[in-house]
């Protein structure tokens, strides 16, 4: 991590002592300018006794690599607010960018022939064979869930989001976070639901579960960091303040992928053989990372069904630059590829045959 | 052309110097006491058409009629009511000339006569406003920047001032006011401690507010000793105020405009989302799960106009780009209504002696030494600054002037066209 130069911490310090605190901790003057201003109005809401005093803290924590959403408390995800808690992963806008575009397309019908769904003149989903159900794997703040839940809900009226995570802490704050965000929501139909569970996405799955998880839409944002990159190309805050278990997959068994890919190839065998889902959403990690993702779908391919793969980039709703493919070459097979930025997540649409 | 019976040579010399222009207003305080003949014409015609299309409806119904009935009954009522008084002072007339009629009814009816001729400019003031066409801006919630001009740290610090202004004329008002961007530069602080402002933008959702607070754009300039002056000499600076129509994200209560205005190419407020450029701060290396960085500064380019609109108010990227959209969207139907202006004005030639509400344009004086507050588009000068400042209503007083100036000059562009329109096909 490159050392910050004096000169920008004595401008730093011309306009504000607290600023280089900040500065520490945010790296460049711009964002710590916006940290301290949001660090301020957090301080002014919550009436402290001595405002400068916990000020003064709050910029102690943050210079010493605390992420803001650790010391604020909350990280704004869509038009949710998610409360956020050390021991959780922080939501990121890249999660929100493709959840939202998700979300975007589900209620503008693309998708409904992929469900057997009529919708009438206003696009409101009035019959189906069965209500729309999403399943969550890793879902830490519970951050996705909520935020398809809050989108999707109004156009599909039964809607059922299961949220899992491994981690009992997680799970707590997830269901906090339903309390805070769609406590106050009067259900207008009393059937949808968001469930958090517990669950180990390596265990065996018993057939009551694998009922209980059968689901139209799979999505996830599993750790994918490999042990390399979590050394060299993470940020200190996220190194140090982060859970690791979010991040790096811990090595399980052996198996023929590389061990930060783990999870995508149990997440695909869920979508294929147990879950019977018929859209995937996976966040990865980079280029690379996504481009084996691809690959992983197109050579295990079933005769049952029929894959659609699609990549996206950070904002799948960006327009595209020139330097960058519209299609890339996978598996002898052209992939479309959305969006602006790096590549950020891989859509498999399958329709059985 | 003065008023005045006599000028001293003095003050023939300073005061009718060509520069000095401005202090004449081109605009009378009088009412019209004969209604021009040729917008009465246009009045008509307006009247009979809504007669005709409210028999017409009384068979079928059809929404485009309607609209079009609602829009000529302000004039058609202002009409009746002016013609009814016009009848009444006819009436009187008669009667007092009527050698018959005795002292007392001769009395009664020139008391009369005095309070109908004052009920009678009234009416045409009246009819003459709803002659005018509305602006189509003017029912909307408004977004409203704040920049200082030339002049330094002095010009930040009475941008702020200014600020400060319209925050307490707002809440007095009952007008909903939230601060959208308030960005502030590296310099020397103000005398608070805070840092100096280098632009602000406030969203004003009350409906009407674009109405009301059309008259405070353009460019304020103040003359006074700043507080990081040690000579104590005065200083001018500059502050650039606009104000721009608020176009609603989904369609909101009260609007007449529809999502179809959204996406129609023709509309004013129509912005094709491949001419716009949107730069987001990206992560360096891999991004994703590898950082957890806060930057949510979002900034749109509109490529052909050169429109740029940055935004980094919210810790949420997701709600920066929807203000920073929005505050595009009204900015460039401004400008496009501006640009259509200008054509229209082009061909009225010279009517507009006065120049238009442009940027370049000094609108008010606020004079710390004298405490004086002069509008230059109205002429008004208010001697008590702080009542000013505060945003009470000595300010009210100096925005209902100018309101009442926009809306002769309006008046007589549409004397001048209606006359322009009726000399045209008599040439033919």
């Amino acid at each position: 991590m490159p050392r910050i130069p004096h000169k920008i911490l004595a401008q730093a310090r011309k306009t504000s002592p607290l600023l280089p605190l900040v500065l520490r901790g945010a790296r460049t003057i711009e964002s710590a300018s916006n940290e301290l201003r949001w660090l301020r109005q957090h301080v002014k809401e919550l009436h402290a006794p001595f405002p400068e005093k916990y000020l003064l803290n709050l910029c102690q924590r943050r210079a010493r690599g605390e992420p803001l959403q650790y010391i604020i408390g909350t990280q704004p995800f869509g038009d949710l607010d998610i409360k956020c808690r050390p021991g959780v992963l922080i939501p990121r806008s890249e999660t929100e960018a493709y959840t939202i575009y998700l979300a975007r397309i589900l209620n503008e019908g693309f998708l409904d022939d992929q469900f057997n769904l009529e919708s009438t003149a206003d696009l409101e989903v009035t019959s189906s064979s069965s209500p729309l159900r999403i399943v969550d794997m890793c879902t830490g703040t519970g951050c996705i869930s909520l935020l398809l839940y809050s989108l999707l809900s109004q156009r599909f009226p039964g809607l059922s989001v299961t949220g899992c995570d491994i981690s009992n802490h997680a799970l707590r704050l997830a269901q906090e976070n339903l309390i805070h965000n769609l406590g106050n929501r009067k259900c207008q139909d009393w059937a949808s639901t968001v469930n958090f569970n517990k669950l180990d996405l390596f265990d065996e799955l018993s057939s009551s579960q694998i009922h209980n998880l059968k689901c139209d839409v799979l999505i996830s944002n599993p750790p994918y960091i490999s042990e390399y990159s979590f050394s060299h190309e993470t940020t200190r805050s996220v190194r140090n303040w982060e859970p690791k278990l979010a991040l790096v997959p811990a090595a399980k068994r052996a198996s023929s992928v590389a061990p930060e890919d783990i999870f995508y190839e149990r997440l695909l065998s869920l979508h294929r053989d147990f879950l019977q889902s018929k859209i995937l959403l996976m966040e990865v990690g980079d280029d690379a990372q996504a481009i084996r993702v691809a690959e992983m779908v197109i050579n295990h391919k079933t005769s049952r069904t029929h894959d659609l793969v699609e990549i996206w980039r950070d904002w799948p709703e960006g327009i595209s630059e020139a330097s960058n493919n519209l299609k890339l070459m996978v598996g002898g097979h052209h992939i479309l590829v959305r969006g602006s930025g790096k590549l950020r997540s891989v859509f498999v649409r399958s329709q059985l045959q | 052309m003065f008023g005045a019976p006599w000028i001293c040579r003095r003050c023939m010399n300073t005061y009718l110097k060509p520069g000095r222009r401005r202090l004449i207003r081109f605009a009378s305080n009088e009412s019209h006491g004969s209604f021009s003949p040729v917008l009465l014409a246009r009045a008509r015609d307006m009247a009979s058409e809504h007669d005709r299309l409210t028999d017409q409806t009384a068979e079928s119904f059809d929404a485009k009629i309607q609209k079009r009935i609602g829009e000529l009954k302000r004039v058609t009522e202002a009409l009746r009511e002016w013609e009814a008084s016009q009848n009444a002072i006819q009436e009187l007339h008669a009667l007092l000339r009527d050698p018959t009629t005795d002292e007392e009814l001769r009395e009664l009816a020139s008391e009369d006569m005095a309070s109908t001729r004052t009920e009678l400019d009234l009416l045409s003031q009246n009819l003459a406003a709803s002659l005018t066409p509305k602006h189509p801006f003017e029912d909307m919630p408004c977004l409203m920047e704040i920049r200082p001009g030339a002049g330094g740290g002095e010009a930040a610090i009475f941008a702020s001032d200014l600020l400060r202004m319209y925050k307490t004329y707002c809440a007095r008002k009952n007008f909903r006011l939230s601060i959208m961007k308030y960005e502030t530069s590296d310099g020397d602080n103000g005398p608070g401690g805070e840092p100096p402002l280098s632009e602000a933008i406030l969203e004003i959702e009350s409906p009407g507010a674009y109405g009301q607070l059309r008259s405070e754009a353009g460019v304020h300039r103040v003359q006074r000793v700043p507080a990081t002056e040690t000579k104590g000499r005065t200083h001018t600076s500059a502050v650039s105020v606009l104000v721009l129509p608020s176009l609603p994200a989904t369609g909101s209560d009260g609007m007449s405009m529809s999502e179809t205005d959204l996406n129609d190419p023709e509309s004013d407020y129509y912005v094709n989302p491949t001419d716009v450029r949107v730069d987001v701060m990206r992560a360096r290396g891999a991004g994703g799960q590898h950082v957890n960085t806060t930057d949510s500064a979002v900034r749109l380019t509109h490529v052909p106009t050169n429109t740029v609109v940055s935004m980094q108010e919210s810790r949420s990227q997701h709600k920066n780009r929807e203000k920073a959209w929005q505050v595009l969207r009204s900015r460039l139907a401004q400008a496009r209504r501006e640009a259509r202006e200008d054509e229209v004005m082009k061909l009225r030639r010279g009517v507009m002696g006065v120049a238009k509400m442009g940027r370049e344009n000094k609108v008010r004086t606020y004079n710390w030494g004298q405490q004086r507050v002069t509008d230059h588009r109205s002429g008004l000068s208010v001697y008590n600054l702080d009542d000013v400042m505060d945003g009470g209503y000595e300010l009210d007083k100096v925005i209902d002037s100018v309101k009442t100036w926009m809306g002769e000059q309006e008046m007589q562009m549409l004397l001048a066209e209606e006359e322009e329109a009726n000399a045209a096909p008599k040439k033919k």
